[in-house]
């Protein structure tokens, strides 16, 4: 059966909290899982005292066991996959999808000439 | 909680002390006599423990319930120790130890007529320490609440912020080294002589708290929102009424006229000093536009239907008699509008023994300019100004005094109306820091009855 | 349905109702008036003996407290027995302590933030307890930020209370008496039990061995004090340093110790800077902190597990838990 690294919800009504999980893909969703490796807690906070207005969300994660997992073939869900290929600074996954910014052309190498018009 | 709220706070028969700066609290703290409880043996210790408990408690936050309170309760009381430096330094502590098979002889007193009696740390009176953490009381121990009810209210109402946050729960208990901040127009509502009686039609309803010793006690709860009520009227009558349009046309119709007139010429006048002169001392200028800062509430005291023509020319010749010090021509104007209006002779007669010589601003000496200008900064931090929910000018409340002490545990500033939760109230030789109106007896049948079970 | 007692209202009025009839012939005329419940006429005030001997005091003896007294300081109620800084005549123990008024506050938020003196040497000097200080220039910093930003501060009120408690003003450049006990330890609860330790008489017991005894992690009273460096001033005194020296040795001492705790708060603050991973987003910022999963326990239910638990029950919402914030950062 595959596994999955996916999140177990939490929490109250109104104030989700999520476990990261690896589970079993055909297991309830909050079932006991093979192991818990941290934990997401999707409600943005202010810090103390800052009155900017940037929120921030907090997120638990053991990286180690999280590499481990993909190596021997965990399948992130595509919410864990955003989380776990957040920039280099996590780095753990590729990102899935790409990115939403309009494409630019890759740069050539100097030493290829681009395809003259025929002028002549 | 509508059965707490109906019962009346203070009351004249088998009075209880509460966390309050009524003057009923304050008769019955003063002829509150030792309730002796426990010198006698007609009681059982169950009923000296039961008695005492209920004196303090209800002092003790009766707006708490008991089940909360049972829980806030520690009986863990705690104390500190003064270690001298000196002391410290030179002795390590082996003096203590040293008995006399050390070489120390310590002479007996037992010769000695009278011995004293040896201080105590009194842990006792810390019984209610627990409570004293608590947000709404606090605000009421660093004098920022007439009651802790009131106190309570505004926590509930948002007018308190601790570590700058708005924090609604009264019962938050404060950690050492928050620091918790009070509205102050909330502060200075709360500790402030009430407005003046019809000023506006809310505080009418309401009967005089002289004579009615009933009605403030279940006034005081809904003291606020009724105070938020009054300033919504007093806000919607700032734009000068027509004295035609107001309720009761009959009284102050007929002679509002000529004041307001006076004082518009008296407006205009001071306008019409400051745009032309040019040499006009900057003193001078600031006192001309207080004046016209302060005549202008007047005015529309004036168009209002509860205005009374002598009060408000009591109130103009006292302005205009801080005027006088260097202001001739205003002065002058003054007597005029005096004169012109419709007053009885006394205050005729004042107006008239305060006609002096004109006088100009540089006859006046050093002391005369200096009470000048204290004059013109009290009127700026204090000014009269109709859409407060207080008495202003402000001052402070008939029977505050004697209930005016911070305890050791909070250091408050009172400028900007917050205070800091330093640490938790504790006991030392002599003294213990939890304010309480009874001694320690009666302190520690409670602290006994709440120890039960636990 | 309950029994009908008359109301008190309707009681007085039967009453006033007699009186009338006794006082005038007009009683078919005031009859509909008090019969009627909803009568406009305001009731006579009920007037007790009790109200009666109120409001006699509040003429002669309370009017002593109606207002502050003019010359200023406090004006509490007194008894025979109870002494002139006492709030309440019953209780003897708690008296009302002196408070700084604005030139020494003043005075203090200018020695730590315009001179740049150590928390501790001020309060050694002024005799203010350590954390006043700090609430002190803290309060005081709230309050410029409130003149510079415009606000109105409570001026009248300020002068009003401050007139009524007992203060303390110090002068700058002066010995100056202490406000209050700086040096105090707290009373360890380890502390409070009676201890039988035998120890040889010939043995120096001191403070050291017997917070030993006391607690075998338990440090001496002369660490857990405020002012340990004060304590080290007076033994240099008596080692017969001059006080100038000595005086310089403890400012530096203080100095030191103060720089001592922010580099602590530095270092724990760098460490959790660097276990934390910070991803900006257009709309938020992803903290990702790293942890151990593996630190689980014995039975796989150690208190601080990471996750929500399985299989273990919450009592945040059981009756008589807090659920309200203990505290606010």
């Amino acid at each position: 059966m595959t596994i999955k690294i996916r999140l177990a919800r939490f929490g109250r009504r109104n104030a989700p909290f999520y476990n990261i999980v690896v589970a079993h893909a055909r297991t309830a969703r909050n079932s006991k899982p093979l192991e818990v490796i941290g934990t997401y807690d999707p409600i943005p906070k202010a810090d103390p005292y800052d009155d900017s207005g940037r929120l921030h969300k907090d997120i638990k994660l053991d990286t180690l066991r999280a590499k481990y997992w993909i190596g021997v073939g965990a399948q992130p869900t595509d919410t864990m996959w955003r989380l776990l290929s957040m920039r280099k600074q996590v780095g753990i996954m590729e990102p899935k999808y790409r990115n939403q910014q309009p494409r630019t052309a890759p740069q050539l190498p100097a030493d290829i000439k681009k395809p003259e018009t025929p002028s002549a | 909680m509508p059965r707490a709220a109906q019962r009346r706070l203070h009351v004249l028969r088998r009075p209880k002390l509460r966390q309050s700066w009524s003057k009923y609290n304050l008769y019955n703290i003063w002829r509150q006599r030792d309730p002796k409880i426990g010198f006698t043996d007609h009681e059982t210790f169950f009923q000296q423990k039961w008695r005492a408990k209920g004196l303090l408690r209800a002092y003790h936050g009766e707006h708490i319930k008991e089940r909360d309170w049972e829980r806030m309760f520690s009986r863990r009381l705690l104390s500190v120790a003064n270690m001298n430096p000196r002391y410290m330094a030179e002795n390590d502590g082996s003096e203590m130890a040293a008995g006399r098979g050390s070489g120390r002889d310590i002479v007996s007193k037992w010769k000695q007529d009278t011995v004293e009696p040896k201080t105590i740390t009194p842990y006792m009176n810390m019984a209610f320490a627990p409570m004293e953490r608590r947000l709404d009381i606090a605000i009421f121990r660093a004098m920022f609440a007439s009651s802790a009810r009131q106190a309570r209210h505004f926590v509930v109402h948002g007018k308190v912020k601790v570590n700058g946050k708005v924090m609604h729960y009264p019962a938050y208990k404060l950690n050492p080294g928050d620091m918790f901040q009070v509205d102050p127009d909330s502060v200075m509502f709360a500790t402030g002589q009430p407005k003046k009686k019809g000023g506006s039609s809310a505080r009418q309803a309401i009967t005089n708290p002289q004579d009615n010793a009933e009605a403030e006690p279940a006034a005081e709860e809904a003291e606020g929102a009724e105070a938020e009520a009054a300033e919504a009227t007093e806000a919607s009558e700032m734009p000068e009424q027509d004295p035609e349009t107001t309720d009761k046309p009959e009284a102050p119709k007929a002679d509002m006229k000529p004041t307001r007139q006076a004082i518009q010429k008296l407006t205009k006048q001071a306008k019409s000093i400051l745009a032309r002169d040019r040499d006009v001392s900057t003193s001078q200028k600031q006192n001309l536009r207080s004046f016209l800062k302060r005549a202008k509430p007047l005015l529309s005291k004036a168009g209002r239907s509860t205005a009374t023509p002598t009060d408000i020319l009591d109130e103009l010749n006292s302005m205009v008699k801080e005027l006088n010090l260097s202001d001739a021509p205003a002065e002058t104007a003054a007597a005029a509008a005096a004169a012109e209006t419709p007053s009885t002779p006394e205050q005729a007669v004042a107006a008239a023994a305060r006609q002096e010589p004109p006088r100009s601003i540089e006859d006046l000496n050093a002391d005369e300019l200096k009470a000048l200008q204290r004059l013109i900064k009290e009127e700026e931090e204090n000014p009269a100004d109709p859409t407060k929910p207080y008495h202003t000018p402000w001052k402070p409340r008939d029977y505050m005094s004697p209930f005016a002490f911070v305890p050791q545990y909070l250091e408050v500033n009172q400028n900007v109306c917050s205070a800091v939760y330093l640490r938790h109230p504790v006991a030392r030789v002599g003294s213990a820091e939890v304010p309480t109106p009874f001694g320690y007896q009666i302190n520690q049948l409670a602290f006994n009855w709440y120890l039960r079970r636990r | 349905m309950p029994p009908r007692i008359p109301t008190k209202s309707s009681a007085s009025s039967a009453s006033a109702l007699v009186r009338s009839s006794f006082a005038s012939p007009c009683t078919s005329q005031c009859l509909p008036s008090c019969r009627a419940g909803f009568s406009t006429t305001p009731s006579r005030e009920r007037s007790t003996n009790l109200r009666r001997a109120f409001l006699q005091w509040t003429r002669t003896i309370g009017a002593n407290y109606r207002q502050p007294k003019p010359e200023g300081g406090p004006n509490y109620i007194s008894n025979a027995r109870s002494s002139a800084l006492q709030p309440f005549p019953l209780n003897a123990q708690f008296r009302s302590s002196r408070v700084l008024d604005e030139q020494a506050r003043e005075l203090i938020w200018e020695k730590v933030m315009r001179q740049g003196e150590t928390l501790k040497a001020v309060s050694a000097e002024l005799g203010v307890d350590l954390t006043r200080v700090a609430a002190v220039v803290r309060l005081k910093e709230v309050e410029k930020d409130w003149i510079s930003k415009g606000k109105k501060l409570a001026t009248p009120y300020s002068k009003a209370v401050l007139s009524m408690l007992p203060t303390k003003s110090f002068r700058p450049g002066v010995q100056n008496q202490p406000l209050e006990p700086i040096n105090e330890l707290h009373i360890h609860t380890a502390t409070q039990k009676q201890l039988f330790w035998p120890t040889a008489e010939s043995r120096q017991f001191t403070r050291e061995d017997a917070a030993k005894a006391f607690h075998a992690k338990m440090l001496s009273a002369d660490k857990r004090v405020p002012h340990p460096e004060l304590i080290q001033m007076e033994k240099n005194l008596l080692r017969g340093m001059s006080p100038d020296d000595a005086r310089a040795r403890f400012i530096n001492a203080a100095e030191q110790s103060e720089r001592k705790a922010a580099e602590k708060q530095m270092k724990k603050a760098m460490a959790e800077e660097q276990a934390t991973k910070k991803v900006n987003t257009k709309r938020f910022e992803f903290r990702f902190k790293e942890v151990d999963s593996e630190l689980v326990g014995k039975d796989g239910r150690a208190p601080n597990v990471v996750g929500w638990k399985y299989g273990m029950p919450h009592y945040d919402r059981k009756k008589g838990l807090v659920k309200i914030p203990t505290s606010v950062p």
